[in-house]
């Protein structure tokens, strides 16, 4: 298996973007069989590159002098797209990795972009007011045709699927990565106090302020020196000469030794280590705006496995990471002397700090690293099957006909991907509405249908197609809920197989067409395991959601009674209804009936104070993995449903789940999670909520729902239906 | 007189009135040069006939080209005025929903009842009804074509007056009526009970379609009407009159988006009250199989109604 990285950042300067493309080479070496780099300059003498070089499965790729290359020599995010697609038609990769919002969108036009290309875009447009149309656009286009998108933070990835719903439910985090722990050098215990800054010279890093830092510890009576590695001077838009005055001071304060200040200029990140890890502090102190990225600091991460005790500003990441209570939070606003006084206030909290900072930093080293991504080859593997595809063999030609694939975007996104199914669309414009001529064509040339929907597609088909071919077809239950009229058209002896998502559905077809019923078999609902598990937000465990309010039937106003009933418990329970307003849905709002139980739903919220101040409503949108990080119950009221998504998503993001009784939920959802009224509802959740080990059951939860829906043990069951004999 | 004057001015202006009285000169003329040339001259008899002939063919053809002229100039004028009527529904629209902006700005500044109180029905001096099917429009959204796999295929144009809609239906304060307006053709002692959460419009013989008023949501009939007041006997040959008042007041009701409600008492059924129980969205019954699928319907009348019937052991 064979991996291709393009990052559009230079392999000869040292800065954090070349240090990562170093980084996710060696993480990739230790997992594919092949990683070749197209670097965007070539790569004669020493760079930060040469270390992953030397490996014996890694090829540096210099750009092609052939192609339009840029005035510098170096790759054009065009001129790469170009040389990597020739590159992937000689080498057949199994993931082309691209990091860089400009690079990540040439490539996106590749031919081989849907199946292969992994998009790494870091510049996301942020803060928000960056945001703009054509931002947006590109990002939608760059995310629908990559096979998948890569973010550094779980906050990155909410925004990111915020901004481009496209890359919902295909991003994969891929936190920073930082070298293994060394081994500490000698400290300068009792003697001068050491501290460190590594990185490029920028404003917004303060590197001018800090410079004085010695001589404000001096001040206080502490010894101290400052380390300074780094050689990239970074211009400042707002203040044209910062760069040369920086540049200036630290000669001069480099010169003078009474400031204490050591510049080491740039050192190979291994040196950088070393110096790093023989100080007691390390300075990550900077202005706010940088506060606000969504992207983790590798410089604390570097500071903290070198167990030098980072000072970095105080955010909510870094609170979430190192803990509120961490004495060693600098802020914007701060001066040198604070600083200095900060270190002097907790200097005797420097052991426990350093160990809490290495803990957390462990976490992100290399070695963690290839652990991850050796379960994402595994993953890769299954979908290629390339062991599968033998020569001259050709693929299973499945047509998916149907009017509404909503509910089968798993299943299909895992048949297009794998190079076993050659999977193509007869498109329904409605229920009974179809082109006959292409159904016609497409059911000539293919080795199977799959009629998502028991309607008018399956009497067609099972009618019309040829009868060598398997037909199998899904049932949700609105086609026998509602008795209707064309089942009874179907040629059932034409059916290979009905799929149903529940062992009640399946009971109910049974009991409608009696021995007349093809073979059937029970195949859940699936769900992405791997990308709803993700942490919850603070304050998730007392706010319950509804993902889906319409129609009537699923019966909304029970959930503002287990609010009600959750009154008398605690004050701090809310309510999150997440979907289309009923007025979005024209058939719906057009009901007499049922336009009349909204409005009375939402003049319940209107006439109470506690409802009003506890319920909101939410859009639709596509990022629910996001979403469901700030919700701690997921709520499942409806009269009927057939499977019912939403709570076994929910399952498995570790949030609890309560499902009214109905037909089917015991057997899907299990005793545990069905409840009988709002009542029995409430005093589950208070349960759940006052649970001690909140943790320990999200874990539960989560190993349910994989147990049960996972994606990947729910599409070999798909798999194995078309492709058994 | 002068309007007159320069609508034949104008008419003379015209390139089509000037040719057709050329034409018509010129067909004159030309027979009245042919008889005058027959006084003078043999002309065969077959040439006089045959000119006119000639001529007459011409002054066809020339009648038909401007019938096909006008309509087509009809059909234009046709087209534009639909596209018209199409801009001014939707300025109609716009208007509506500026309106219902503006409601909702009321709402948010506060110039309601004040302590956010929901008013008893006989207090509600707003404009506008919150339960009037007109209150919140549906959204139209546009139609995607091709298909749409899983999450995607949820993917539309969202309404852009959702915050709108939904401030004003959830908002505490406004201008609004707060109580649903419902009309009815029921006993004074469903109307009491009905009267203590609706505004009850009472219909009443003759004047039923014309008072129903837009904003209702809903019409209940009643059985029980039918056996004392205005609409004694209405469901019996007897009372013809008043029951033929009554399937109009449906059909307006439901062009309205009003829910209909028939309010059936344990009485016999005679033809007239299963006519009109058919055309209703829902039947309540005092007894639970009478009821029509109401047993899921979660609106807070249909449940006032069920208790009244059952309380009156009809």
């Amino acid at each position: 298996m064979k991996a291709l990285i393009f990052g559009d950042v230079s392999p000869l300067i040292i800065d954090g973007s070349s240090i990562w493309l170093a980084s996710i080479t060696e993480v990739l070496a230790n997992v594919f069989d092949e990683v070749n780099v197209l670097t965007k300059y070539g790569v004669t003498g020493d760079s930060v590159l040469s270390v992953v070089a030397t490996l014996s499965n890694v090829h540096l790729i210099d750009p092609d002098s052939s192609l339009e290359l840029s005035s510098d020599g170096g790759h054009t995010p065009q001129s790469a797209a170009k040389q990597a697609s020739q590159l992937d038609d000689r080498r057949n990769y199994a993931m082309v990795l691209v990091r860089g919002f400009d690079a990540c969108f040439a490539f996106h036009k590749n031919s081989f972009a849907r199946r292969k290309l992994w998009s790494y875009v870091t510049d996301l447009p942020f803060p928000p007011e960056r945001l703009s149309a054509n931002n947006i656009n590109r990002l939608q286009n760059i995310a629908l045709n990559s096979r998948r998108m890569l973010s550094q933070t779980d906050s990155s990835r909410s925004y990111l699927e915020a901004i481009a719903p496209n890359s919902a439910g295909k991003t994969l985090l891929i936190p920073p990565m930082i070298p293994d722990p060394p081994s500490r050098a000698a400290s300068s215990e009792g003697k001068v106090l050491r501290l460190v800054y590594s990185g490029k010279f920028a404003k917004d890093w303060k590197t001018l302020e800090m410079l004085e830092l010695p001589a404000e510890l001096n001040r206080i009576g502490i010894r101290s020196e400052l380390h300074v590695v780094g050689s990239k001077f970074q211009r400042d838009r707002d203040t044209p000469s910062w760069h040369v005055r920086m540049k200036e001071s630290l000669e001069s304060a480099c010169a003078d030794p009474e400031s204490a200040v050591i510049w080491h200029g740039g050192q190979s990140r291994q040196v950088s280590n070393d110096i790093i890890s023989s100080c007691d502090y390390g300075i990550g102190w900077r202005t706010g705006d940088l506060d606000s990225s969504l992207e983790l600091s590798t410089k604390a991460l570097e500071y903290g496995i070198n167990r030098t005790i980072p000072i970095v500003n105080r955010t909510s990441d870094h609170e979430a990471a190192l803990g509120s209570d961490y004495p060693f939070f600098s802020g914007p606003r701060m001066t040198a002397r604070d600083i200095a006084l900060l270190i002097e206030r907790n200097n005797s909290l420097a052991p426990s700090c350093a160990s809490t900072a290495f803990d957390f930093a462990s976490m992100f080293t290399i070695s963690r690293a290839v652990d991850r991504w050796r379960g994402i080859r595994s993953t890769l593997e299954n979908e290629l099957h390339p062991a599968a595809i033998r020569v001259g063999h050709q693929p299973f030609r499945l047509v998916v006909s149907s009017h509404d694939l909503k509910f089968a975007g798993e299943v299909i996104d895992a048949l297009q991907f794998d190079q076993r199914f050659d999977v193509k669309f007869d498109h329904w414009r409605t229920l009974h509405d179809h082109d006959k001529t292409v159904s016609d064509e497409l059911a000539r040339n293919a080795d199977g249908i799959f009629c998502e929907f028991a309607g008018p597609n399956l009497v067609y088909h099972s009618k019309n197609s040829p009868s060598h071919l398997k037909l199998v077809s899904r049932l949700h239950g609105f086609e026998l809920r509602n008795s209707a009229p064309w089942l009874d058209h179907i040629d059932l002896d034409s059916v290979d197989r009905l799929v149903f998502v529940s062992q009640f559905y399946q009971d109910l077809c049974l009991q409608r067409f009696g021995t007349r019923t093809p073979e059937t078999i029970v195949i859940p609902n699936m769900v992405d395991c791997s990308d709803l598990a993700r942490p919850k937000a603070p304050g998730a465990g007392y706010t319950l959601g509804v993902i889906g309010y319409v129609p009537f039937l699923k019966r909304p106003d029970r959930a503002l009674d287990v609010l009600e009933e959750l009154a008398s418990v605690s004050p701090e329970y809310s309510l999150v209804f997440k979907g289309r307003p009923p007025w979005e849905y024209e058939y719906v709002w057009r009901n007499s009936v049922q336009r009349q139980e909204y409005l009375e739903f939402f003049d319940r919220i209107r006439k109470s104070d506690y409802l009003r101040d506890r319920v909101s409503f939410e859009p639709f949108s596509t990022d629910i993995a996001s979403w469901l990080r700030g919700v701690g119950t997921v709520l499942s009221p409806s009269d009927h449903e057939s499977f019912h998504l939403a709570p076994a998503e929910g399952l498995a993001s570790g949030a609890n789940a309560v499902v009214w009784a109905r037909e089917g939920a015991q057997e899907i959802f299990g005793d545990e999670k069905v409840v009988q009224d709002a009542v029995e509802a409430a005093r589950r959740i208070d349960l759940y909520s006052r649970a001690e080990s909140v943790e320990r059951m999200r874990e539960l939860n989560s190993r349910f729902a994989e147990q049960n829906w996972d994606k990947k043990m729910i599409v070999e069951d798909w798999i194995s239906l078309f492709l058994s004999t | 007189m002068s309007g007159f004057r320069r609508q034949v001015a104008s008419r003379f202006k015209s390139k089509v009135f000037l040719c057709t009285i050329f034409l018509l000169f010129a067909f004159l003329c030309v027979c009245f040069g042919l008889a005058v040339l027959e006084i003078f001259v043999d002309i065969p008899f077959w040439v006089l006939p045959t000119v006119v002939s000639l001529q007459f063919v011409v002054l066809t053809l020339y009648i038909e080209f401007r019938v096909v002229r006008s309509v087509q100039i009809v059909g234009k004028k046709l087209i534009a005025s639909r596209r018209l009527l199409v801009e001014l529904d939707s300025i109609a629209n716009s208007l509506a929903s500026m309106q219902s902006a503006a409601h909702s700005d009321v709402a948010s500044s506060g110039t309601g009842s004040g302590d956010g109180r929901a008013p008893s029905p006989a207090e509600s001096h707003g404009t506008v009804n919150r339960f009037s099917p007109s209150f919140v429009e549906a959204w139209h959204a546009p139609a995607v074509s091709g298909p749409q796999i899983g999450r995607g295929a949820a993917l539309r144009l969202d309404d852009p007056q959702t915050d709108q809609k939904l401030r004003s239906l959830i908002a505490a304060k406004g201008d609004y009526v707060d109580h649903p307006m419902i009309a009815t053709i029921a006993s004074a002692a469903l109307n009491a009970e009905l009267r203590r959460e609706n505004i009850v419009v009472e219909l009443t013989p003759g004047l039923a379609e014309v008072s129903l008023p837009e904003d209702i949501c809903a019409l209940v009939i009643e059985s029980g009407a039918f056996s004392c007041g205005p609409w004694k006997n209405a469901n019996c040959a007897l009372g013809f009159s008043r029951f033929r008042q009554i399937p109009p007041i449906q059909r307006r009701a439901k062009e309205l988006g009003a829910v209909t409600i028939y309010a059936e008492g344990k009485a016999p059924r005679s033809h007239f009250d299963l006519s009109l129980s058919k055309g209703v969205d829902l039947v309540i019954g005092s007894d639970v199989e009478s009821s029509m699928g109401t047993s899921n319907v979660n609106i807070g009348l249909v449940k006032d109604i069920e208790s009244f019937l059952n309380s009156q052991g009809q």
